[in-house]
């Protein structure tokens, strides 16, 4: 089951933006401060798939109506009240408190050991990838076809892309899967193969010509060997 | 965090590179900054891996039908950087004064770098 995160290829969601609009920046306190909390990754409360998956779990109309850092924040919460960091009691009243109130002090906190992380993760990272003995199930050059299951567990493969025939293009890395690790089943890392489908195949008679959609929709889940059910 | 693999993407005068993430907002964003609101907003999500070219025709590109568009739907993990086409005229610029040229958009694919006046 597509969510509404799973907009390639929809109409009807709005005009076009005029291309010289200004960097969407976080407003307040809520999304720079709350960036930090996305990186409670660091500390093992939830995973950056987590994250993601809790924003794409956003019941449609909610998610089409919510700001982009509104989405943060709902994803926070719920990753924060599933760690047992915070409840939804708590920040009920807290947001009860702040609509109440005109001047409002954030509190602050020092925590050298945490900054540290986060500087750490600033200047080197938190990549994705690891290491897998699995061999590699395409190579360049191989016909493959997305898998066409439709799901209503998270799933990171875009709906426009389901049962298309594609052709792998190459594989570099493996990295963390994130439709196992969103669900809390591990990290399960898997071979990323860049797949490269034609216009023609995935939008049939509405396609415009010459032209096609490389990605990494190359998880050997998510992926057969052309031909094979 | 974003960024850790980044793939730059050659622009030429017969493949023209797209860049976007359809199901969230997926950005280098440590080389380019915070993504623009459009980039992040559902139409553009949307149209761009259907109707690449009339989405850039919107925006005021007009691509050559022979110019081959490749859209990039931007994974978790993998993060695109277009290289843009070096425009005519431009070839005794110094790399300081080419970099002056550069704009983001053209490095998310929905623009061209003007050559100078």
């Amino acid at each position: 089951m597509g969510r509404a995160h799973d907009v390639g290829g929809l109409e009807g969601l709005g005009a076009r933006r005029d291309r010289a609009q200004r960097a969407d920046l976080p407003r307040d306190v809520g999304g720079a401060d709350l960036r930090n909390h996305a990186f409670d990754a660091r500390k093992g409360l939830f995973s950056v798939e987590e994250f993601r998956a809790g924003i794409e779990g956003i019941p449609a109309i909610p998610y089409l109506r919510a700001s982009y850092y509104e989405r943060w924040i709902a994803t926070c919460e719920q990753g924060l009240a599933r760690a047992g960091v915070l409840s939804e009691d708590e920040v009920d009243a807290r947001a009860m408190e702040l609509s109440h109130s005109d001047t409002v002090e954030a509190p602050r906190r020092d925590e050298p050991e945490f900054r540290e992380l986060l500087l750490d993760a600033l200047r080197c990272g938190m990549s994705p990838q690891r290491k897998t003995t699995a061999p590699r199930r395409f190579t360049a050059g191989d016909p493959v076809r997305a898998v066409g299951t439709d799901t209503t567990e998270h799933t990171r493969l875009p709906r426009y892309i389901r049962g298309k025939r594609g052709v792998a293009v190459r594989c570099d890395h493996a990295f963390v899967f994130p439709d196992s690790n969103a669900l809390g089943h591990g990290e399960n890392p898997e071979w990323c193969y860049w797949v490269r489908f034609e216009s023609g195949e995935v939008w049939g008679d509405v396609a415009e010509t010459r032209a096609g959609c490389t990605s990494m929709f190359g998880r050997a889940t998510w992926n057969r060997p052309e031909g094979e059910g | 965090m974003q960024g850790e693999h980044m793939v730059v993407l050659e622009n030429t005068k017969s493949v023209h590179n797209l860049v976007v993430c359809t199901l969230c907002s997926c950005y280098p964003w440590p080389v380019l900054g915070l993504p623009p609101s459009w980039y992040k907003s559902p139409a553009y999500r949307a149209r761009a891996v259907v109707e690449p070219r009339a989405l850039l025709h919107k925006l005021g590109l007009d691509l050559d039908e022979h110019v081959e568009v490749r859209v990039w739907d931007s994974s978790s993990e993998i993060r695109y950087l277009v290289l843009p086409e070096r425009p005519e005229g431009t070839e005794g610029m110094t790399e300081e004064e080419l970099a002056a040229l550069l704009t983001r958009d053209a490095m998310i694919g929905v623009a061209k770098v003007e050559a100078p006046a």
